[in-house]
């Protein structure tokens, strides 16, 4: 396969890493206030999201991909309120370890790569006109 | 008549495929802007002389066949050009990345403009030889 195809592929497989990335952080703002039910409970636990480097046998480079997605192990948050239902005897509530400043600005990270591999694309497909283009 | 022979456009061809593959290892460092531990590369600088040696020694290089009958033989498409290691990069992340998508994208776009050049400049010599065809054929 030609080097600038080759190219496109590697951009694509950014593209979705960074977009399962998006997906695991909307998952943490929406859980945000996810509590537990009932005394002794766990609130939900932020997750994160790792990346791997893989080499892809069909086109022979190296293209990036979702290592796993584990859990957070930071310690929860503690909220008092005495009249939630899984209040323990001193009122307090476990909360998810999740900042929302954080996951903006893991956001904004994201967004940031995704654009880098989308400008790349351009910058190929650019690169392919031009060449296309010498028939003319 | 082969345009390849003209040492111009065999020049060009090696600086468009030089060029493409560079494209490629620096989408690489791209798409890898965010794994751990990932060190970006480069390509070597194209130049002409290395080019031509190379291009020397990968002739004859596979299995020679003396039959017809006889399997070509698969021989994994090695690139010509060599890919160095970023060794002095402008800075490390905490988790060992060194990729700083700044520079990435700056080589990306000197590398699209010398693509145009390249381009432009075949183009330029092809009305060259149109001009020496003359319009009358």
């Amino acid at each position: 396969m030609d080097d600038l195809l080759r190219t496109l592929r590697i951009s694509a497989s950014g593209m979705k890493a960074q977009g399962t990335r998006l997906r695991v952080i909307s998952e943490n703002v929406a859980n945000a206030d996810s509590l537990p039910t009932q005394p002794g409970g766990l609130p939900y636990q932020r997750k994160v999201v790792t990346f791997r480097n893989q080499l892809d046998q069909a086109i022979g480079v190296n293209t990036v991909s979702v290592d796993r997605i584990q859990s957070d192990q930071s310690e929860f948050d503690r909220r008092y309120d005495p009249s939630h239902p899984a209040a323990d005897a001193n009122g307090y509530v476990l909360a998810p370890n999740i900042s929302t400043l954080v996951e903006m600005t893991d956001m904004r990270e994201a967004q940031r790569s995704y654009e880098a591999n989308l400008n790349v694309i351009k910058s190929s497909k650019t690169m392919l006109q031009d060449t296309i283009g010498l028939m003319r | 008549m082969d345009l390849n022979k003209l040492t111009l456009f065999g020049l060009m061809k090696g600086q468009l495929g030089w060029l493409g593959r560079r494209q490629e290892v620096l989408a690489q460092n791209v798409a890898n802007s965010d794994t751990p531990g990932y060190k970006p590369s480069d390509l070597k600088a194209f130049d002409f002389p290395d080019m031509v040696k190379r291009q020397q020694m990968d002739q004859g290089r596979g299995l020679s066949t003396t039959s017809p009958m006889h399997f070509a033989g698969t021989r994994a498409q090695t690139s010509p050009f060599a890919e160095v290691e970023d060794a002095a990069p402008y800075e490390t992340s905490p988790n060992g990345n060194a990729v700083v998508l700044e520079e990435q994208m700056a080589k990306l776009g000197e590398t699209q403009l010398q693509h145009r050049l390249t381009t432009e400049l075949y183009r330029k010599h092809i009305g060259l030889i149109r001009i020496a065809i003359g319009k009358n054929q």
